[in-house]
């Protein structure tokens, strides 16, 4: 599953991941997720690209949600209809926050943590 | 009714690809339409690796069976597996989480299935969990 890291202005790190994340794609987000969480600090995941998610790969992205609490802020860009209501049947979204906006969600990432 | 599509997985996280490529397969030779297919793969993926995750047979030599045929009206997916009974029908569904600590990652799983597959019947017979998920064809 291809996976592409850029750092952004304001270090910001974009990762962009495409095709599916089934189980075996969630196991190699999640150990990107895990090297980059570890180091990084705003950290933009976009799914535009994501054709599949499921129950693994909601483990993977919350897994690094939960690496970058008190230290920064991930949040998710652009799911994909069915993506989408993976993420909101799961609740998962009340937990990473979903933007369809780019701007709005480097802003997001960007603020200082309160 | 029509002869099922039968695949027999280890219970190990990589085989996982296998079934999403069979169920592929076998949704194509059925014609089902796409949108069905994605809620079959979202039901069949929890169902699989909660088995190998929480049955105590991940790692062994213990097959997992999986079937899909169409039937009058809906598509059935039928897993057997030998591991420790639980009931995805019958469990309580975990809350909604409101916050990430404490969160326990894979607990959306069984609203996950519910959400996708309304009509789930659970059987428990010589030791083995019989699941039978069925998808209504859209009408038409």
């Amino acid at each position: 599953m291809p996976i592409v890291v850029q750092t952004l202005a304001g270090n910001v790190t974009k990762v962009l991941v495409s095709g599916r994340i089934d189980a075996t794609g969630a196991a190699e987000l999640e150990s990107e997720l895990r090297q980059l969480t570890a180091t990084r600090t705003s950290l933009l995941v976009d799914l535009a690209g994501v054709a599949f998610l499921a129950s693994m790969g909601l483990r993977s992205l919350v897994a690094g949600a939960q690496a970058m609490r008190g230290r920064g802020r991930m949040v998710l860009l652009s799911p994909q209809r069915a993506v989408a209501e993976v993420l909101a049947v799961s609740g998962v979204d009340n937990l990473i926050p979903v933007f369809f906006d780019e701007a709005r969600a480097i802003s997001a990432v960007g603020m200082p943590l309160g | 009714m029509d002869d099922p599509a039968v695949l027999h997985l280890q219970a190990e996280r990589a085989e996982v690809a296998r079934l999403h490529s069979w169920l592929a397969a076998a949704a194509a030779d059925r014609r089902l339409p796409g949108d069905m297919l994605y809620g079959i793969e979202v039901a069949l993926e929890e169902v699989v690796m909660n088995a190998i995750l929480h049955g105590g047979i991940g790692g062994g030599d213990a097959l997992i069976t999986v079937a899909l045929l169409a039937a009058p009206g809906a598509v059935e997916v039928r897993v057997e597996d030998p591991g420790r009974a639980f009931d995805p029908a019958g469990a309580p569904a975990p809350e909604v989480p409101r916050q990430l600590q404490g969160v326990v990652p894979g607990g959306a799983g069984l609203r996950l299935l519910r959400h996708f597959c309304p009509d789930i019947s659970y059987e428990r017979r010589d030791a083995r969990n019989l699941l039978t998920l069925r998808f209504p064809l859209p009408p038409g």
